[in-house]
């Protein structure tokens, strides 16, 4: 399921407090591209990123393990936290 | 001719309980942090100076931490007590109507500063002598007149008589 209007605004808000907070684009564009992401996420993103887990470690790892491999792999390409 | 009346700059800023700008400062100037998200408040004291007799305005000098679009909304309310008012200041805020600024357009690079004059058509009928309180706000919570990321820095405030 996708992410509640409240998280996506907390996300949203989270960004604006970081010094990666977008400048050029305004707080309603803002939360259009974290609606997309997530949308996208649900739809997409997440089928994919599993399907790209080789077997057998693709059953293996749990969704939790998988996500915070993706969360540090993304870290350590863009260094955002 | 204008009359500059009083300065309300960040240290001298009073601070709520809650939802408050963080005191911080750029490139060594004080300044206060105003949310892009949460409505933020802060206050200050004074004594409406002797001669005052005029509308009032206040003029905000603010610069943007980041946004380069969109736009931002301040608030500004007076609180006005005469000598002998019954006005018991242990459990009361007496703040008149707030005056908006109406949506403002930032400045096209984040840095650069601009100043909003807003009219305070709601001023508490203060008069020479009055303790005087202001607050200041940015109505962050407000989707159709602020839409600007990210923080909002004031500078420093200028109460201006007409």
């Amino acid at each position: 399921v996708t992410l509640t209007t409240e998280q996506r605004r907390a996300l949203r808000e989270e960004l604006m407090r970081t010094g990666d907070c977008p400048g050029a684009i305004t707080k309603p564009q803002l939360i259009e591209v974290v609606d997309a992401l997530d949308d996208w996420w649900e739809a997409t993103g997440a089928a994919a990123a599993n399907a790209a887990i080789p077997q057998p470690q693709r059953g293996i790892l749990t969704n939790k393990q998988k996500a915070r491999l993706f969360v540090m792999l993304l870290d350590a390409r863009y260094k955002v936290t | 001719m204008a009359t500059s009346r009083m300065l309300l700059t960040p240290f001298s800023a009073e601070i709520p309980a809650s939802n408050f700008p963080g005191l911080s400062t750029v490139n060594a100037r004080p300044v206060l942090a105003f949310d892009a998200s949460t409505q933020e408040t802060a206050y200050w004291t004074l004594i409406a100076p002797q001669g005052l007799t005029g509308a009032l305005s206040c003029v905000i000098t603010y610069m943007m931490a980041s946004a380069t679009s969109g736009n931002v909304e301040l608030e500004v309310a007076v609180e006005a007590i005469t000598d002998a008012d019954a006005t018991d200041l242990d459990a009361t805020a007496s703040f008149g109507t707030v005056n908006s600024s109406g949506a403002i357009t930032v400045p096209g690079t984040a840095g650069y500063i601009d100043q909003v004059s807003v009219t305070l058509t709601n001023a508490d009928s203060v008069a020479a002598g009055d303790l005087l309180r202001i607050s200041i706000s940015r109505d962050a919570d407000d989707g159709t007149n602020d839409t600007a990321t990210g923080d909002m820095y004031l500078l420093i405030a200028e109460l201006r008589e007409a």
